[in-house]
């Protein structure tokens, strides 16, 4: 029973690295633990311990006497979520982020498509390179920029004078709820400056979905006697879907929670993320600014059900 | 008998590569047609101008004596096996096999019954409900078929149907889609790089190699009479005898091909004659194949010439000729067929 032993070059040349090596490939438990250890306890105490902190926060209430927080659970501050100012900051809030995924999504396929079909090489790397550049830019100093564009002695309506259309934008800022006195001081101009800066989120995962689709599917069916549209609707897009999904849980929860945007651009009018900043900031009513932030995500929570339901994940 | 498909001098380039180059091909009427060939030699190619999914860059395709250039894919009456069976990850068997249908317009449940049908023919109507995942290799080239017939093609194209296949599965399969074109009796065009294969299963063959065929025939003409050095060496074991090694056999110069199987060995050199060749050599190799050895036999310098025995009633190794034994060969000067060789010698 020497064998064994003598397999391993035993002796003193042998590095302490290289031990360690052997240590770990004949013990791939430790190596598991000592690799996933770290960032296991990061997502375990940092990430979800503060979310659950903030779960339980959204079941304590406000004392309106004091100010103070009563540390007692009850659904109080829920129902306060029912009066019809805060409803009206989730309705609100809830249909941008539905208009925003929905058209983001319109407008990123094709040049998703384009991308993972058609596009080789250097024009392939220009493309990824025009997707990703403006997030290399600050946030803020693009929100800023839209706010020229679109003021009303801005680029964009300069352009409109150019071309004589101002009577057609007039129609549309005229429009009620949407318009307003210019395109940054309405709904129209944040749902833009919201399309513009989450669009990159949602090319990406619908590209890399279209990418996975191999060729031969559209040729089998198209050899299968299926028109151009045929095929879209019946391969391409279920395929696609799970990336279309993915996009729009990044578009519809930052769009959720973005309390930057609303601020710079729009009518003055609050969304859910400017209402968590003033409750837990200006305000101090933390258990409030908890329970609005509960609702992104029981939406989501709805919303990836719902998805799941309808088959989106099937092609996964 | 009518013609299925027709090549007039076809073309296809991508850049400066000739993947297809001038090809003219007639392919009958209910025929297994097999496109030969070693991978880069235009055979896939093809079966890809006359499925639609690439237009010849000069020449014209005819199916059924209509001019397909115009035609798209999905109006062609021809439907593809994959060689990726590319079958729907998102859609269960019978959806997949009832997909000609359902692009067609034809109610569901016409369709799932015809889907069913067409599963019962190829043996797998269990799996209905699953999905391709779920499937063998083998079921999934079987599905794969259900669904390119279920359409009624008159022409259905297969692209290296079963080169993912084990080898004893792809023996079945040779012989069950034989007996599957004679029972739906339409021409099928078969892809493959295996030589066996081709042979085995086709009415006739074409050789392609550099995007031009260089012979076609049946699979006895190909095999008993190669035209070329390419089509001798590629399909099957040959002898390929140069003009100056036809000097030291002592034959008219030329260039000829000689299967192994047709010299036969002698305990000592006859004399050679208006019929049979004769000659002497040096056994350097012998290879063990189960139900014949193969030996390397050493005429001249490098003339070297592979003989196959059959390993009939000799159970023992030690009865057939040793490596190193000197030994004498004859063979019938009607089985060396002359070639020409388009690359010159």
């Amino acid at each position: 029973m020497l064998a064994p032993a003598n397999l391993v070059s035993a002796g003193p040349n042998r590095g302490v690295f290289r031990r360690i090596s052997t240590q770990l490939y004949q013990h791939p438990k430790t190596f598991l633990t000592v690799l996933l250890g770290p960032p296991l306890i990061w997502l375990g105490v940092v990430y979800l311990g503060s979310l659950l902190m903030l779960l339980v926060q959204s079941f304590y209430s406000i004392d309106e006497f004091s100010g103070m927080i009563k540390y007692e659970f009850t659904l109080r501050t829920y129902g306060e979520l029912l009066q019809p100012a805060n409803l009206d900051i989730i309705v609100r809030t809830v249909t941008m982020a539905v208009t925003v995924s929905v058209f983001a999504a319109i407008v990123a396929f094709p040049i998703a498509y384009y991308m993972s079909r058609y596009a080789t090489g250097k024009t392939k790397a220009l493309f990824y390179l025009g997707v990703m550049l403006p997030l290399w830019s600050s946030y803020l100093v693009r929100v800023y920029s839209w706010k020229l564009i679109l003021a009303k002695e801005g680029a964009l309506n300069w352009l409109i004078e150019q071309v004589h259309l101002n009577w057609l934008l007039d129609i549309i800022l005229a429009t009620p709820v949407i318009g307003g006195p210019s395109l940054s001081i309405s709904y129209i101009g944040t749902f833009l400056v919201f399309l513009y800066i989450w669009l990159p989120f949602m090319i990406l995962p619908i590209q890399a979905s279209l990418e996975r689709v191999p060729k031969s599917y559209l040729e089998a069916s198209s050899d299968l006697g299926a028109k151009p549209a045929q095929t879209f609707r019946t391969i391409i897009f279920p395929l696609a879907l799970p990336g279309v999904v993915a996009g729009s849980i990044f578009t519809f929860s930052l769009t959720l929670g973005d309390y930057i945007i609303p601020q710079i651009i729009g009518s003055s009018r609050l969304f859910i993320g400017q209402a968590v900043y003033t409750h837990q900031g200006i305000a101090g009513n933390i258990p409030l600014a908890a329970a609005f932030t509960v609702i992104p995500i029981v939406i989501m929570a709805i919303y990836l059900t719902v998805a799941k339901k309808l088959g989106a994940f099937d092609a996964l | 008998m009518s013609v299925a498909v027709q090549f007039e001098n076809v073309s296809r380039h991508f850049g400066d590569v000739k993947a297809v180059d001038e090809v003219n091909l007639n392919i009958q009427d209910g025929e297994f047609f097999a496109m030969l060939g070693p991978s880069g030699s235009g055979k896939t190619t093809c079966l890809r101008l006359i499925a639609g999914f690439d237009q010849p860059t000069e020449g014209h395709i005819l199916i059924h004596d209509v001019q397909a250039e115009d035609i798209p894919p999905y109006d062609r009456d021809v439907n593809t096996v994959f060689q990726d069976y590319a079958l729907f990850p998102h859609m269960n068997v019978a959806e997949n096999v009832a997909y000609g249908l359902m692009v067609k317009g034809v109610n569901k449940k016409q369709r799932m019954e015809q889907a069913h049908s067409m599963l019962e023919m190829v043996k797998l109507p269990d799996v209905a409900e699953r999905k391709p995942s779920q499937l063998s290799g083998g079921q999934r080239q079987r599905i794969a078929l259900a669904r390119a017939l279920i359409n009624k093609p008159r022409v259905l194209l297969l692209d290296e149907p079963l080169g993912a296949l084990d080898l004893k599965l792809r023996e079945e399969m040779q012989i069950e889609l034989k007996a599957l074109q004679r029972k739906v009796g339409i021409t099928f065009i078969f892809v493959t790089h295996d030589q066996a294969e081709a042979l085995s299963m086709s009415d006739r063959v074409a050789v392609f190699n550099n995007g031009k065929i260089e012979q076609i025939g049946s699979p006895s003409e190909i095999y008993n009479r190669p035209q070329t050095v390419f089509v001798a060496g590629f399909v099957g074991a040959s002898n390929i005898i140069t003009k100056k090694h036809s000097e030291y056999v002592g034959i008219p110069r030329g260039l000829y091909s000689l299967r192994p199987e047709r010299i036969s060995l002698a305990v000592r050199a006859v004399d050679t004659n208006t019929e049979t060749v004769s000659i002497t050599g040096c056994i350097t190799e012998q290879l063990y194949h189960g139900e014949i050895t193969r030996l390397t036999v050493n005429i001249k310098d490098d003339l070297n010439l592979i003989v196959s025995i059959q390993n009939k009633g000799n159970k023992d190794k030690s009865s057939t000729p040793a490596v190193g034994n000197q030994i004498a060969l004859y063979w019938a000067k009607s089985d060396m067929h002359p070639l020409t060789d388009n690359r010159g010698e």
